[in-house]
């Protein structure tokens, strides 16, 4: 796979062996559950719930190993120590937009992901 | 072992994308029965169908980990939860461990690899604990009132009576009665029908032990204790914490061990040979003799104090010959046992057999009954157990002979005819061992030849 690609599917594929129903299934689960838990954090910035936003990124921080989008991965630990401590983290706004640009990248390389099936 | 059978597991994730992973992984063995919950109220509410392992995701969104699983714990202790988590903080893994959990995975490469691995163990240890569970059920039933004493006789309710009084308080039962009436036994029952019955039940027989070893039995000792002690022991009183310990034959114990031990039972505590540190106890004591034990303590061989402490709740087991027709309903379970454990059926119990049964006086009571009975059923040639099949040992034989309310004069011709056939028709010495004339016995002779 090329470098400038966002995602990775050597450990899915490793996961999921011969069964590529389930690789599917897998990036399918990916793409309907992530974009809701992104635009929650955005919501939840405005309302500065802090925690909120550490549990959120927490939550969706092994799914993002599965598709291998390790740009994301540093973002996404930031993020959720920014909840950890409950208060706000230096660049926790610049830091969830990055981690938006970086989604909206994977989700149309995953999307075609999906067609090469 | 049945690991590998059906197997419940329920998966507790609410990352969508996480929980079809961990679905796919632990379907991928297709004895796991999976259901699937995204928070904690669920899983909760579903433990009522007594899953055989969870693995629960750390954070959920409306309990923590750590609530969850200390209401699965709550609810059934043996259930084991393997906790799945997406950080690596020690501190947390190693708290969630003290709680009850069974291991503690982190999210990622290898949690897959992990994780069936502790799924294995964990449905290795769920059929252990099944296993001693059922075996500790089997047990609790074997021991159950009228399962394993039976009988209908005064006497025997009355035991049945002192037995249902002594089983619900601490009290410490001395149990007596002949050898081979049941003394073991009941002291089973009172273990294994008390609150105590899931701790230990511990049986000690003091005539079974050299009296120098008595001591490092009951109460253990540190190693180094006295030549020969090379590793600690742990004591019987120590074993039987928090259930009972039976001491069988404690007539037999010496004067200076019975001092030691009222001084443990007096002041509930142990001390281990060679060590300093005071072990408090919790065990309730079941003691048992064969002999009279205040005749013992008249006589100097039994302390007076001790027996007294040792009295509690007396329970005096009947001997057989005392129990009327409960001979024969233990004759009948006797002989249903002993068909079971081999295989057999139909076998019956003649009523010349009972009636042989009935006119014994049983010196070696239940015990003698049994071996007697299995005997019996081995030898019978027939649907039905005779008369002839009933042999008696003679090791006490003797003492039976009263037991047949015949007429003197048929006790007199009984006498003759058995030296008779012991001594080769020889009346001369027959005659002098009886002490009577010669004439006498050629008289019986004459009659039996008439």
């Amino acid at each position: 796979m090329s470098n400038n690609k966002m995602i990775d599917m050597s450990y899915l594929i490793s996961v999921c062996g011969d069964d590529a129903d389930f690789k599917q299934e897998m990036i399918d689960t990916f793409l309907r559950n992530t974009p809701p838990v992104l635009e929650d954090m955005k919501s939840s910035l405005s309302e500065k719930d802090w925690k909120k936003i550490g549990d959120l990124a927490h939550k969706i921080k092994p799914s993002f190993t599965f598709m291998g989008i390790s740009k994301a991965k540093d973002l996404i630990v930031d993020i959720e120590h920014s909840g950890r401590n409950n208060t706000e983290i230096e660049d926790i706004r610049d830091k969830i937009e990055q981690l938006n640009k970086i989604c909206i990248q994977a989700f149309n390389e995953l999307k075609e992901e999906l067609k090469t099936h | 072992m049945p690991v590998d059978e059906s197997v419940k597991i329920f998966i507790v994730e609410d990352d969508p994308t996480y929980l079809k992973f961990l679905t796919h992984v632990i379907s991928l063995n297709p004895d796991h029965q999976i259901k699937t919950f995204a928070s904690g109220k669920d899983i909760l509410d579903a433990l009522y169908e007594h899953p055989s392992v969870i693995t629960l995701d750390y954070s959920l969104p409306d309990k923590s980990g750590e609530e969850v699983l200390k209401e699965i714990k709550e609810f059934d202790p043996n259930i084991p939860v393997i906790i799945i988590s997406g950080q690596e903080e020690i501190g947390i893994a190693v708290q969630l461990l003290k709680l009850g959990a069974y291991d503690y995975i982190i999210k990622d490469e290898e949690t897959q690899e992990r994780l069936n691995y502790a799924l294995n163990n964990a449905k290795k240890n769920v059929s252990l604990v099944n296993e001693i569970n059922t075996l500790k059920q089997e047990i609790s039933e074997k021991y159950e009132f009228g399962n394993s004493i039976t009988g209908n006789s005064i006497p025997i309710k009355k035991v049945f009576e002192l037995m249902k009084k002594a089983i619900n308080t601490n009290i410490t039962v001395s149990i007596t009665g002949e050898t081979g009436t049941g003394k073991e036994l009941v002291a089973k029952a009172l273990h294994y029908n008390s609150p105590r019955k899931k701790k230990p039940f511990i049986p000690v027989n003091i005539a079974a032990i050299p009296n120098e070893l008595i001591e490092s039995e009951l109460f253990g000792h540190e190693k180094g204790a006295f030549t020969g002690a090379i590793t600690r022991r742990l004591g019987k009183f120590e074993e039987a914490d928090g259930g009972s310990i039976f001491l069988d034959e404690i007539a037999e114990m010496d004067l200076n061990m019975q001092a030691k031990l009222l001084r443990v039972i007096q002041e509930r505590e142990v001390t281990r040979i060679g060590s300093n540190t005071i072990l408090p106890l919790d065990v309730r004591l079941l003691v048992a003799t064969h002999k009279d034990l205040a005749e013992e303590v008249k006589n100097g061989n039994f302390r007076e104090d001790l027996y007294y402490r040792l009295l509690g709740i007396p329970i005096h087991l009947p001997p057989l010959r005392d129990r009327d027709t409960d001979i024969i309903i233990l004759a009948k379970h006797f002989l249903n046992e002993f068909q079971k454990d081999n295989n057999l059926h139909g076998l019956k119990l003649g009523r010349s057999a009972q009636e042989k049964l009935l006119k014994y006086n049983f010196p070696g009571n239940v015990r003698e009954l049994k071996s007697i009975i299995e005997l019996a059923a081995v030898m019978s040639n027939s649907e039905e157990i005779q008369e002839d099949d009933i042999k008696f040992s003679s090791l006490k034989n003797e003492e039976n002979f009263t037991y047949q309310e015949l007429s003197l004069k048929e006790y007199n011709d009984r006498i003759i005819d058995h030296f008779l056939t012991k001594y080769d028709d020889n009346v001369m010495k027959v005659a002098e061992i009886l002490d009577i004339g010669k004439s006498t016995i050629y008289r019986y002779l004459k009659e039996k030849s008439e």
